[in-house]
C-alpha cells in the first residue's frame, strides 16, 4: 500500500517558500486571469511564470506527467466543445456541413482553455511543492479551524487505506461467487455486497481511530503547539500583503468595468 | 491428477514488486498443507493464485483441469473456497442465514440444496442458534465463524484458510482444529496460511515455507525443524516442544508431548 | 501504589449485564502484570478502566473507583490521565493519528496536543525514538511501515508523554512471531527501567516468562491473582482453571513425564523453556 499525495519533496527555492505565500500567488493568478480581458494574458502567465517556477521547483517531470494525462485532455475537450457549440459570432472561418467554426468561437475557446490551463497548473505546482502537513499548519495559524484541517489531512492519509480495504472486500465477495465482470447489469448488481461492508467497516475504523486520538490527548484543553517550524520572512509577508491589495484593486476595477 | 498444480509461477505486482520468483508446487486430493512465511514473503500472493484472484505474470496454475488464466474467481469459487482474515470485509446481509445463503446462491445451488447445507454447516460450526441474528450485532469471534460458515456452504472441494486463528482464544483455536479435522475426514483439500507453527503442527503434516518469493522448504515438520539454517533465513522459530527436544539433543524433533515422552523414554 | 481498583463494576451503555463485577486490584509500582482470560471475559474493558477510557470515553454504568497515582480517574480529565497511564491496542494501523506524514511528527502528536514547546518536543521525540531503536524510521511515512514497525511507533507515541504505567491490550495478536518477540523484549526492557506494565495476551508461554503476576479474568471477575510459579505449582491447584486459560506446554509436558514415571516434581512444574531444559536435561 504505497502512500502518495501530490507532494514531491525536493530541495528548491519554491519548496522553501511559505505555504501562505504560494497560496497567495495561486489566488492572485486566478483573480488576475478573470479580471483582465487580454486574451493572451493567461497563456503568457503560464509560459513566463508557471514554467520557470516548475523548473526552479525541479518538478518538471511530475508536472508534465499529470498535465498530459489529465490536464491536456480536459482542455482539449473544452476547447473543441466550445468551438463547435459557441453561440453567436459572425466571421465563419471553416464549414463542415452543419458545423460552422467562427473566429469569435476560436478566440473564446482559446481564452477559456488557457484560463483552465493556468488554474490547473497553479494548483498542481502548489500541491507538488508543498507538504500537506505544512499547508494545514499555515492555515491553522491564520485561524482555520483545527478539526477541519484534521479531516482534510486524515482523508489524504486514509485514502490509500480505503482503496486497499475496498480491494480486500472485492476479493472476499468474488471468492463467494460474486461475478463482477460482464455487462452493466452485472456490475450494478455487484455493488451492494461491495459497498455495505466498506461503509460499516469504515465506521468501525472511525470509532477505533477516535479512541486512538484520545490516547494522544486529542481533547486536551491546552493550547496546541506544532513541532513543525514553517519558514517565513519579512519580504514574503510584505509580498503577500502587497499582492492581496493588488488583487483587491483588480476586483474593484473589474466590478467598475462591469457596472459602468 | 493433482488437485492444484503450479508450474514455474512468477508474479509481479503492477507497482513493479516481484513477489513470486518461480514457484513449482503440487497439491494432491485430500492433502492438508500449511503455507508459512513472514509478512512480505509472498505466501498470500501465492495462495491468491489458487482461486484466480491473481493471475500469473508467467507460468501456470491449474486447479484440477482448469487453467486459472481462463476462469474468473467467481467461476473457480465452485471448486476453491477462500476464508479471509477479516469477517467485516464481507458481511452485509440482514441475517446470518442470508449470509450463509449468499455463496451457494451465487454458484447456482437449488433452493432445497441450500436449505439442507445451511443447516448442516450451521451445526458443524456451532452457529445454529444465531442463524436469525443480524451479523452486525455479533461480536468479532461470532462474525469470524459466520464468515467461515458462509464459505463452507459453497461445499467446495478445496478450502483456503487465511490466518484463521488470529484473535482467537485457545478455545476458538481448538474449535478450529476440530473443524479442520472434520473437513479432512470428508476428504477436502485444505490450504492454511499461518505463522503459528504450534497450530500448524496440529492440522498438517506438510509445511511449505516461503521466503522472498520462493519455496525454500516443502516437507514434513520433523524434517523442517532440523533445518536450522533455512529456518533462520526465513525468520522462523520452531514451536516450544520441538525446540526443547532439539536443544536436549534428541535424534529427531518431537512434534508433540507424546512424541517427546516416547523419544525421552526410549533414550533412557 | 501505581493503580488501585476499588469495587469496580461496569456495564456498557445499553448492555444488560455487567462486564466487570466488583473488581479489586492493587498494582504496585514497577510490576509486570499479565492478564489472561477467554475472549469477552472483560480483559479489554479492564484495560479501558485502567487508563481512564472508562468512564470518560465509554459512558456506561460505573460503580466503584480507579485510582491512579493517588488520583481518582473519575475526577481527572482524560487528557491528563493519558500522561499517567498509556494505552496500546491490537491493530497497529488504527492507532496512527491519521494526520501526520512522518514518524517523527506522528510520535510528537500527543505532545503537540498537550502544548509542549517545540524544543522540548524535539528532545523527547529524539530520545524515545533512540530508546526504542526506531530512529532510522523517523522520516518515513507511518503508512509505509510493517505492522510490527507501526506497533513500535504507537508505543513510542504513547511513551513520549512519559507515563509511568503502560497498558497493552493484545499488542502482538496481529503480528508475526518475529515482531511479537520484538514487542515482548521491548516490554521487558521498559519494565526493567521502572515502568509498570499491564499486558493482556493469549500467548501464555511468553506471558509467564515475562510477568511477575498473573490475573485471570472470567465473566468480569478475577479468578486468579498470583505469580506464574505459584499458579502452576501443583496440578490440583490449577486444574480448575484449565477451562479459562491454557497452561504453558512445558507444564503439560512435565505432567505427562511425571505420569510416565520419567520425572519427579520437586520444585513445582517448569513454566519456561529454560526451566524445562534444566529439568529434563539428561
Amino acid at each position: 500500500m504505497k502512500y502518495r499525495t501530490f507532494f514531491i519533496p525536493k530541495d528548491s527555492l519554491i519548496h522553501e517558500l511559505n505555504p501562505l505565500t504560494k497560496l497567495t500567488v495561486l489566488v492572485s493568478f486566478i483573480i488576475a486571469i478573470f479580471a483582465l480581458e487580454w486574451i493572451h494574458f493567461p497563456l503568457l502567465l503560464f509560459l513566463l511564470v508557471d514554467i520557470p517556477t516548475i523548473l526552479i521547483g525541479r518538478v518538471f517531470k511530475e508536472f508534465f506527467k499529470i498535465i498530459l494525462k489529465v490536464g491536456l485532455p480536459l482542455i482539449l475537450f473544452v476547447f473543441i466543445f466550445q468551438v463547435i457549440f459557441y453561440p453567436g459570432g459572425e466571421k465563419v472561418l471553416l464549414e463542415f456541413s452543419v458545423v460552422k467554426i467562427k473566429l469569435e468561437a476560436i478566440i473564446f475557446s482559446y481564452l477559456l482553455g488557457s484560463r483552465i490551463l493556468v488554474i490547473i497548473s497553479a494548483f498542481l505546482i502548489f500541491l507538488l511543492t508543498t507538504n500537506p502537513g505544512y499547508i494545514m499548519n499555515s492555515l491553522t495559524s491564520i485561524g482555520f479551524p483545527r478539526t477541519v484541517s484534521y479531516v482534510i489531512l486524515s482523508t489524504l492519509n486514509i485514502f490509500p487505506y480505503i482503496q486497499s480495504k475496498a480491494n480486500s472486500i472485492l476479493d472476499a465477495q468474488k471468492s463467494r461467487g460474486l461475478e463482477v465482470e460482464g455487462n452493466i447489469f452485472i456490475k450494478i448488481k455487484s455493488l451492494i455486497p461491495l459497498i455495505i461492508p466498506l461503509l460499516f467497516s469504515s465506521i468501525s475504523d472511525v470509532e477505533q481511530r477516535a479512541l486512538a486520538l484520545e490516547v494522544r490527548a486529542f481533547s486536551s484543553l491546552y493550547p496546541k503547539t506544532s513541532i513543525l517550524k514553517i519558514k517565513d520572512s519579512l519580504p514574503q509577508k510584505t509580498f503577500r500583503i502587497i499582492t492581496l491589495i493588488f488583487c483587491l484593486i483588480l476586483i474593484i476595477y473589474k466590478f467598475y468595468l462591469i457596472i459602468f | 491428477m493433482p488437485k492444484i498444480l503450479v508450474e514455474r509461477l512468477e508474479f509481479t505486482y503492477p507497482s513493479g514488486l516481484k513477489a513470486l520468483k518461480g514457484i513449482d508446487l503440487k497439491i494432491e486430493n485430500g492433502e492438508s498443507i500449511v503455507v508459512i512465511g513472514e509478512n512480505g514473503s509472498g505466501k498470500t500472493t501465492l495462495v491468491k493464485h489458487f482461486n484466480g484472484l491473481l493471475k500469473p505474470s508467467s507460468g501456470q496454475v491449474w486447479i484440477g483441469k482448469k487453467n486459472s488464466k481462463n476462469y474468473t474467481t467467481a467461476e473457480l469459487s465452485r471448486t476453491v473456497g477462500y476464508v479471509f482474515q477479516n469477517p467485516e470485509n464481507q458481511l452485509f446481509k440482514e441475517t446470518v442465514r442470508e449470509e450463509l445463503n449468499f455463496g451457494p446462491k451465487n454458484i447456482g445451488f437449488s433452493e432445497d440444496k441450500i436449505k439442507d447445507i445451511v443447516v448442516k454447516i450451521a451445526n458443524l460450526t456451532d452457529i445454529y442458534n444465531i442463524l436469525d441474528s443480524n451479523p452486525r450485532e455479533l461480536n468479532f469471534f461470532q462474525k469470524q465463524w459466520v464468515a467461515i460458515a458462509s464459505t463452507l456452504t459453497m461445499d467446495s472441494k478445496i478450502l483456503i484458510l487465511d490466518e484463521p486463528n488470529t484473535s482467537q482464544d485457545f478455545l476458538g483455536v481448538e474449535k478450529l482444529i476440530r473443524l479442520i479435522n472434520n473437513l479432512l475426514i470428508k476428504n477436502k483439500t485444505l490450504i492454511t496460511i499461518t505463522h503459528d507453527l504450534d497450530f500448524a503442527l496440529k492440522i498438517s503434516n506438510r509445511f511449505i515455507v516461503i521466503n522472498d518469493g520462493r519455496i525454500v522448504l516443502d516437507s514434513s515438520p520433523q524434517n523442517i525443524f532440523t533445518k536450522q539454517q533455512e529456518l533462520i533465513k526465513a525468520n522462523l522459530i520452531p514451536p516450544p516442544i520441538p525446540r526443547l527436544g532439539i536443544s536436549l539433543g534428541f535424534k529427531y524433533p518431537p512434534l508433540n508431548i507424546d512424541d517427546f515422552v516416547n523419544i525421552y523414554s526410549s533414550s533412557q | 501504589m501505581a493503580i488501585k481498583i476499588k469495587n469496580l463494576s461496569y456495564s456498557y451503555s445499553g448492555a444488560k449485564k455487567e462486564t466487570l463485577k466488583n473488581i479489586n486490584i492493587d498494582i504496585f509500582d514497577g510490576q509486570l502484570c499479565g492478564v489472561l482470560g477467554r475472549n469477552l471475559a472483560g480483559k479489554s474493558t479492564l484495560c479501558y478502566a485502567l487508563t481512564g477510557f472508562i468512564p470518560h470515553f465509554f459512558k456506561g454504568r460505573i460503580k466503584g473507583k480507579v485510582i491512579i497515582d493517588n488520583l481518582d480517574t473519575a475526577n481527572l480529565p482524560l487528557y491528563k490521565i493519558v500522561t499517567k497511564a498509556g494505552l496500546v491496542l491490537q491493530n497497529p494501523f488504527n492507532q496512527l493519528s491519521g494526520e501526520k506524514f512522518t514518524v517523527f511528527e506522528e510520535v510528537a502528536f500527543g505532545l503537540e496536543n498537550l502544548g509542549f514547546s517545540r524544543n522540548e518536543m524535539i528532545e523527547r521525540v529524539e530520545e524515545i525514538l533512540k530508546r526504542i531503536k526506531i530512529y532510522d524510521l523517523k522520516d518515513r511515512s507511518p503508512y509505509n511501515l510493517s505492522g510490527g514497525q507501526q506497533q513500535l511507533v504507537s508505543i513510542a507515541s504513547v511513551l513520549v508523554m512519559k507515563p509511568n504505567i503502560l497498558v497493552l491490550d493484545e499488542p502482538t495478536s496481529q503480528l508475526d512471531p518475529i515482531n511479537s518477540k520484538l514487542i515482548f523484549s521491548l516490554v521487558k526492557e521498559l519494565n526493567r527501567e521502572g515502568i509498570t506494565i499491564i499486558i493482556v495476551e493469549h500467548k501464555i508461554e511468553e506471558i509467564v516468562e515475562l510477568a511477575d503476576r498473573i490475573l485471570l479474568i472470567e465473566d468480569g471477575e478475577i479468578l486468579l491473582d498470583e505469580s506464574p510459579h505459584e499458579i502452576f505449582k501443583s496440578l490440583k491447584k490449577y486444574e480448575k482453571y484449565i477451562k479459562y486459560m491454557r497452561q504453558p506446554c512445558y507444564v503439560k509436558l512435565a505432567q505427562k513425564m511425571e505420569e510416565e514415571g520419567l520425572w519427579e516434581k520437586i520444585n513445582g512444574y517448569p513454566i519456561t523453556f529454560d526451566q524445562a531444559k534444566k529439568e529434563f536435561e539428561v
